[in-house]
């Protein structure tokens, strides 16, 4: 008893830290989380990898994910709560203090001006997030790291029902306003389509 | 430091007061009733409403769970969601609170529902809205993990989720899209986006440097360049004019 304790104890303060101490969210915690468990021997390496490619294929933000995976591996429901509120906690905690600071000078002039230059870094930000999950999610290896190398056919490189699939959700997105929600759920149903329901009956182009 | 100003007369002055600071607030003709109570809770003078708490948690739990991927996969919902459909904030304040969520240590998911909520209905609106964006993560991951021994094992779920990522990137696309409309306003806008994606993209530079440089460049224009800066500083909302008239 006294022994889980312990070890629920050390998983918040351990996930405390992580989250207090990675900047730029779920990703940049990955190296971090890996590193306190493997000096806290809680799980082996290939034991990390599943969590980390299940974190990143379930919904919800990668950090909560990972934490909540480790902490239910190491020690049940209890363990994926207390290492969940432990990454959580700076979160809720920094942005108290720095939203208030933020809302007081959220007029100010000086507040405005460094947001004229930060803005558009932002939407930049934000058209590199879609690049990169583009990169992952519609070809087998990055495009970037082709640059100069030989390809045989452009099969190689893509993968064609995740392409189909992303145009399709373009399209819905774009001209007929679908809702986010109902384009994801309609992704996920081509998924088992072009990438379950066709292979299993020799259909295999879309793979 | 208006709100407080104004909290010290009696609702109705606020209520009217509200409506002209938060015209773009009310504008989506979301509740009138939620969005006062949300504000007094702001200064932590009155009780906001249970069922608004109640509404800003299930708005989260939605969004966290239909979030596939890192924290900016959560924006097309937060677009969709929070500014267009409940018109809590607008999307210039929604790409400001993700600069300062990048910028801060932590999960930019967290960050930014504690954020909105905080923004929306004060501590305990921080508290609901990060909860809601905790807690499906924590079931899904919890179910997973106890009764999945390994996604692989299941090439339905796997398949399922192959379909869900290849639209994610149509789905940041489009929100990046329409955050550019409100966000990049001219030339120098423009170029310190592309010069953002060029230097994350390509250059692999941590997200905090761009913005970082983003800020200064700001700082440098106002610093530097008055007729600009006074450009900018009048054409950045007319909630700022509003604002000054009350005072």
């Amino acid at each position: 008893m006294i022994n889980m304790i312990k070890v629920y104890l050390t998983l918040l303060l351990i996930f405390f830290k992580i989250g207090l101490f990675s900047f730029g969210g779920g990703y940049a915690m990955i190296p971090m989380i890996q590193r306190e468990i493997e000096s806290q021997g809680w799980l082996t390496t290939q034991e990390f990898v599943d969590v980390i490619v299940i974190a990143e294929m379930t919904p919800g933000p990668i950090a909560i994910n990972s934490a909540t995976f480790v902490g239910f591996k190491v020690a049940g429901v209890p363990g994926g709560v207390f290492a969940t509120l432990g990454v959580s906690l700076p979160s809720i905690i920094l942005v108290m203090f720095v939203s208030r600071f933020f809302f007081k000078y959220e007029n100010h002039p000086i507040k405005e001006a460094i947001f004229y230059g930060v803005r558009p870094a932002i939407t930049g930000l934000i058209f590199s997030a879609a690049i990169t999950v583009a990169g992952t999610a519609l070809f087998r290896t990055n495009p970037l790291d082709l640059v100069g190398k030989n390809v045989s056919s452009i099969l190689e490189v893509i993968k064609p029902g995740s392409i189909i699939i992303s145009i399709i959700a373009l399209f819905l997105l774009a001209r007929k306003k679908v809702h986010p929600i109902v384009v994801i759920m309609l992704s996920g149903i081509m998924g088992i389509l072009l990438y379950h329901v066709l292979p299993s009956v020799g259909v295999n182009i879309f793979i | 430091m208006i709100e407080g100003d104004i909290l010290d007369n009696n609702t109705s002055n606020n209520t009217a007061a509200r409506n002209t600071r938060g015209g773009r607030n009310i504008r989506n003709t979301c509740n009138m009733h939620d969005i006062c109570n949300a504000h007094n809770e702001n200064n932590g003078k009155k009780a906001v409403s249970a069922r608004f708490l109640f509404e800003l948690f299930i708005t989260f739990f939605k969004i966290g769970s239909f979030t596939l991927g890192g924290g900016y996969a959560m924006l097309p919902l937060i677009e969709r969601e929070v500014v267009h459909n409940k018109g809590w904030i607008d999307a210039n304040e929604i790409v400001d609170y993700l600069a300062v969520c990048q910028s801060i240590p932590g999960a930019i998911a967290i960050n930014t529902a504690t954020f909105i909520g905080k923004k929306t209905a004060g501590k305990k609106g921080a508290i609901f809205a990060s909860l809601g964006v905790i807690l499906p993560s924590f079931l899904v991951i919890t179910i997973t993990a106890a009764f999945f021994s390994s996604i692989k094992d299941y090439p339905l779920v796997k398949a399922a989720f192959l379909g869900m990522h290849a639209s994610s990137a149509a789905l940041i696309a489009m929100a990046a899209i329409r955050i550019a409309r409100s966000c990049i306003r001219d030339s120098f806008g423009l170029a310190i986006a592309i010069i953002a994606i060029i230097a994350v993209v390509f250059l692999k530079i941590h997200a905090i440097f761009t913005i970082i440089a983003g800020a200064a460049a700001g700082l440098v224009v106002y610093l530097f360049f008055p007729g600009k800066a006074g450009k900018i500083l009048s054409g950045t909302s007319n909630v700022t004019n509003n604002e000054n008239n009350n005072e």
